[in-house]
């Protein structure tokens, strides 16, 4: 299946800058070196902790960050420096929902307006069909005819759907999860989660998602990364990665987890050390100090991806 | 006993409504309301003297403030002074206001060199006292409504954009500002509807706490003849006018000052009332403090909370 | 007779649109030794319960109307301010969600973990006070204690800040602890590690712990007891494996039901349609009525469904146990 977004090599380094003379001493590696192909009608995922990029990777793919070197291809064109018209078809089919329900929505624009505004700005539809088109999402997301009420007469669910209502209306072909339903109440997240998979089945979309949850991972994902430090360390389908973890990372990912079972306490094994700061991530491959596999040589080189079994693959070479 | 029809305020839809504080609305409303339609309380005119009628005392027949030095119905000069003293105020806010808006807009969103750039300038203009500057620029123009909003603008814009720059670093930060550019919208789109709705409300609150500093300028600039010139009534030339006169004809400075007094307590209650009303915190204290005397005069129903007996 | 046993607790707070009954009639106990789990969301009222056992309510809009809190046999809720003063950081810790807040930027952690021992008075002698804070970090297991005592907030990351915080609050050996969603800002490997080494202090020092969250995998793995919270009444509470086995009240089934667990896949999730009541005009009777899927005729009735005992430590407040 062809890709609908390939990113290829990506990289972003933000540049610390110190001094009065404001040089620059660092740089903090937000990104360092991702390939990912998201493909017609599938979730794929990256799962991943503080400071792993998933954020910043997801930024980029939303053209909100310049990357620092690497390309983004969309349907096989280089995105990065595309004309006007290419881009707007970018933001017609490429749209997100964030994390906070709270901040998604102006709080001074009418529901209507605030899911008419991308295809405000990339299409060339007359206001009365985009008024149409705004109803037709809205029903989509089960909200029928809120279109002239204000934010914050919704409760944080409702925002999201609102939110997700207004990432479907330009008819995107991929939209970018990033922590959809980390901040909402436990019952409502199943809700929206539901939904999403509903409106995936019905539209044929293609979701990124970012979250930090497993749980949240397992239930809606079928192709899985996992990312340490800018890097993606592992990746393949997710049952396979889920229940056969090769990469020392994730195993203590998962151990980390915890299970619903008051009796399974003890299968909790917490992963000692702190992850290390994108600023100074450590030499070779960036989780070696913390594995219990690393030998000598894993400082000095870094591992790249390499693929293991069917579409599974792992960047350590000692599996 | 349930006194509702006691209340102007309607307590059911707008609760909020209850916590106005009255004494300073209903006179507020009452100035407001007799300086923009003078007409319906007085036919004298503010310019024709009259010098039979010189120096009337308050209460005389026919003229309940008194007359002035060129027998001049005190009453009707008041409520016409009121009116340039409001105007100049309004156009003060309007100028000072917008400029301070968009500065703020602009820095705080654009950042980097810009915000730098912009913010020097504004320091720059704060570091100047207001009044010497409206004195100096007001006695090196023509004196008039012009000048003196002008005057008083330079420096006035300098403090709202502070406030509000404070403000737009905040909302520059929500997940909506992100959303409109991953949209594609432009940076003036967004600076215009995005940022600039919500900084509103900010700008509100520090319009109203700041109104009565602006007219006490005023008020001062014509006291000391650097405002509003004479025939044009303004409360606070009319003040400076009667200094001489204080010992036998003390209602000439002591009416339009009280008429200013009252009209700056009333403003400054207001605004209170609108800063309380936008924060969270101070809007609870607010609530508890009407709803407890609300109870007390036995209309308010929610007694779990209120009654005494349950205070810890 | 229990650490702790809150009887009737009912804290309301006064709002422009009317009276919040955030906590409407809540009871439990905790003792030595135990973890008991709040759970509930938003607007369930578990956090209010954690401020008013240290009577921290936000003055004046939020009061407690009712209820005796016996701390030890004695009802605090009757206590002086200065007697909370005594109690607050000595008797009783508190730790909540943001390190971030919890630790001034502008003092050491030195300073600010000898800070609770130096107001009640513990230690005078200055060696002592610095062997303690050092015994403290080593404790919540700081690496290199000696060496960070002079170190600021900033100098440390999210998981190590909210150890210093759980050191802030062990300080002066208390017997109560109580968390409110300490790890819901934790990665989840540092939140393990964090979780283990609460679970370790509470087991070698004997703490009462109240551990509030929303968070069900944490509760299974702290938590001895478990009080589930809807619209500021507890519907069920008791043992937790019986919680996580047997739930009895619909809701706690549901929130189980709607959970999607880290070590399986689940076929499906089931959520809670509708959404919690307005705190304001809250329905007479069973709260969760509107939206339960197992309603009988009784639940529809305006009158709240009594505590029914399912077993010696597990209860449920719901008319289809009656």
């Amino acid at each position: 299946m062809d890709a609908i977004i390939s990113v290829q090599g990506i990289k972003k380094h933000f540049p610390v800058k110190a001094g009065i003379a404001r040089k620059t001493v660092g740089y903090v590696k937000a990104v360092d070196g991702v390939d990912l192909d998201i493909t017609d009608g599938k979730t794929y995922s990256l799962i991943g902790e503080s400071g792993c990029g998933k954020t910043t990777l997801a930024r980029m793919i939303l053209l909100l960050h310049k990357p620092t070197s690497g390309s983004i291809l969309f349907q096989g064109k280089n995105i990065l420096n595309a004309d006007k018209d290419l881009i707007k078809e970018y933001r017609r089919s490429v749209q997100t929902l964030f994390q906070d329900p709270f901040s998604s929505l102006q709080p001074k624009m009418q529901v209507g307006t605030i899911i008419a505004e991308p295809l405000l700005q990339n299409s060339n539809f007359s206001r009365e069909q985009i008024a149409e088109r705004v109803e037709e999402v809205l029903d989509t997301v089960r909200m029928p005819g809120r279109s002239k009420n204000y934010p914050h007469e919704f409760s944080g669910g409702e925002r999201q759907r609102i939110a997700l209502a207004r990432a479907l209306a330009p008819n995107p072909k991929i939209i970018i999860l990033d922590e959809p339903v980390s901040a909402l109440d436990v019952s409502v997240r199943a809700q929206i989660m539901n939904h999403l998979k509903k409106v995936q089945e019905k539209l044929g979309l293609s979701y990124l998602l970012i979250a930090h949850q497993l749980g949240t991972v397992r239930y809606m994902t079928d192709y899985v990364g996992v990312m340490y430090l800018g890097k993606i360390v592992e990746k393949g389908p997710c049952e396979e990665v889920f229940q056969n973890p090769l990469h020392p990372y994730t195993q203590a990912l998962l151990k980390a987890s915890l299970p619903f079972d008051p009796d399974s306490r003890d299968r909790v094994v917490p992963l000692p050390g702190e992850i290390p700061s994108p600023l100074k991530v450590p030499p070779g491959c960036a989780f070696h100090q913390r594995c219990y596999r690393a030998k000598a040589c894993c400082s000095k080189q870094r591992p790249e991806l390499t693929e293991v079994a069917n579409d599974h693959w792992v960047a350590c070479p000692y599996i | 006993m349930y006194k509702q029809n006691k209340h102007m305020l309607n307590n059911n839809k707008n609760p909020w409504l209850r916590t106005v504080p009255r004494t300073p609305a209903i006179l507020l409303f009452i100035i407001l309301f007799s300086v923009v339609f003078p007409g319906l309380f007085t036919d004298y005119s503010t310019t024709l003297a009259d010098l039979p009628n010189r120096l009337l005392p308050p209460g005389t027949e026919g003229h309940i403030f008194g007359t002035d030095t060129l027998g001049r119905d005190l009453f009707t000069r008041v409520l016409y002074g009121g009116r340039v003293s409001l105007l100049v105020a309004a156009l003060v806010l309007v100028v000072s206001g917008s400029i301070g808006l968009t500065v703020a807009i602009v820095a705080g969103y654009l950042g980097g060199k810009v915000d730098a750039l912009l913010m020097r300038i504004v320091d720059i203009f704060l570091s100047f006292p207001p009044m010497l500057i409206a004195i100096v620029f007001a006695v090196a123009f023509e004196p008039g409504v012009l000048t003196v909003v002008t005057a008083i603008s330079i420096s006035y814009w300098s403090k709202f954009c502070r406030v509000i720059r404070a403000d737009v670093l905040q909302i520059k930060e929500q997940e909506y500002i992100a959303l409109a550019k991953v949209a594609g919208c432009s940076d003036l789109y967004i600076m215009v509807r995005h940022i600039l709705p919500n900084v509103l409300d900010t700008f509100l609150v520090v319009m109203s706490l700041e109104i009565g500093m602006v007219i006490r300028l005023e008020a001062t600039l014509s006291f000391l003849g650097a405002g509003i010139a004479p025939p044009t009534p303004s409360w606070g030339q009319m003040v400076g006018a009667g200094r001489d006169y204080l010992m036998n004809a003390w209602w000439l400075s002591i009416l339009p000052g009280g008429a200013l007094a009252a009209l700056i307590f009333c403003f400054n209650m207001i605004g209170d009332w609108i800063r309380d009303m936008m924060d969270p915190h101070l809007r609870a204290v607010l609530s508890v403090k009407t709803e407890k005397k609300r109870w007390l005069k036995g209309i308010s129903t929610s007694r779990e909370t209120i009654t005494p007996a349950n205070t810890k | 007779m229990a650490l702790l046993e809150v009887k009737d607790l009912k804290a309301y707070f006064q709002t422009t649109a009317g009276v919040v009954k955030a906590v409407n009639g809540v009871s439990f106990e905790v003792d030595k030794g135990k973890v008991l789990g709040l759970v509930g969301e938003s607007g369930s009222g578990k956090t209010t319960i954690g401020h008013c056992l240290m009577n921290l309510l936000p003055k004046p809009a939020g009061r407690i109307v009712h209820g005796q809190i016996l701390f030890d046999g004695v009802d605090i809720l009757q206590s002086s301010e200065k007697e909370w003063q005594k109690l607050r950081g000595k008797d009783i810790a508190m730790i909540v969600q943001d390190p971030m807040s919890s630790l001034d930027p502008l003092f050491t952690i030195g300073d600010q973990v000898v800070e609770p021992i130096k107001i009640h008075r513990l230690i005078n002698h200055k060696v002592s006070l610095q062997n303690r804070v050092v015994e403290l970090l080593e404790k919540v297991r700081i690496p290199a204690p000696r060496d960070r005592i002079k170190d600021y907030p900033h100098q440390f990351s999210g998981g190590m800040r909210q150890r210093v915080v759980g050191a802030i609050a062990l300080s002066c050996n208390p017997r109560l602890l109580i968390a409110d969603e300490p790890t819901t800002s934790l990665d989840v490997t540092i939140q393990a590690q964090y979780l283990a080494l609460l679970r370790d202090i509470q087991e070698s020092d004997d703490l009462a712990m109240l551990f509030i969250t929303h968070d069900l995998g944490v509760v299974a793995y702290l938590c001895t007891d478990v009080a589930v919270m809807y619209a500021g009444k507890i519907v069920e509470i008791g043992n937790v494996r019986d919680i996580y086995k047997n739930p009895a009240h619909p809701y706690t089934q549901a929130l189980i039901r709607s959970v999607p667990h880290n070590d399986a896949k689940v076929e499906k999730l089931y959520g809670i349609a509708g959404a919690p009541p307005s705190l304001i005009n809250l329905p007479a009777g069973c709260a969760f009525a509107p939206r339960c899927k197992q309603k009988i005729a009784q639940c529809e009735t305006a009158e709240l469904p009594p505590v029914t005992k399912i077993s010696c430590d597990h209860t449920v407040s719901c008319w289809r146990h009656v």
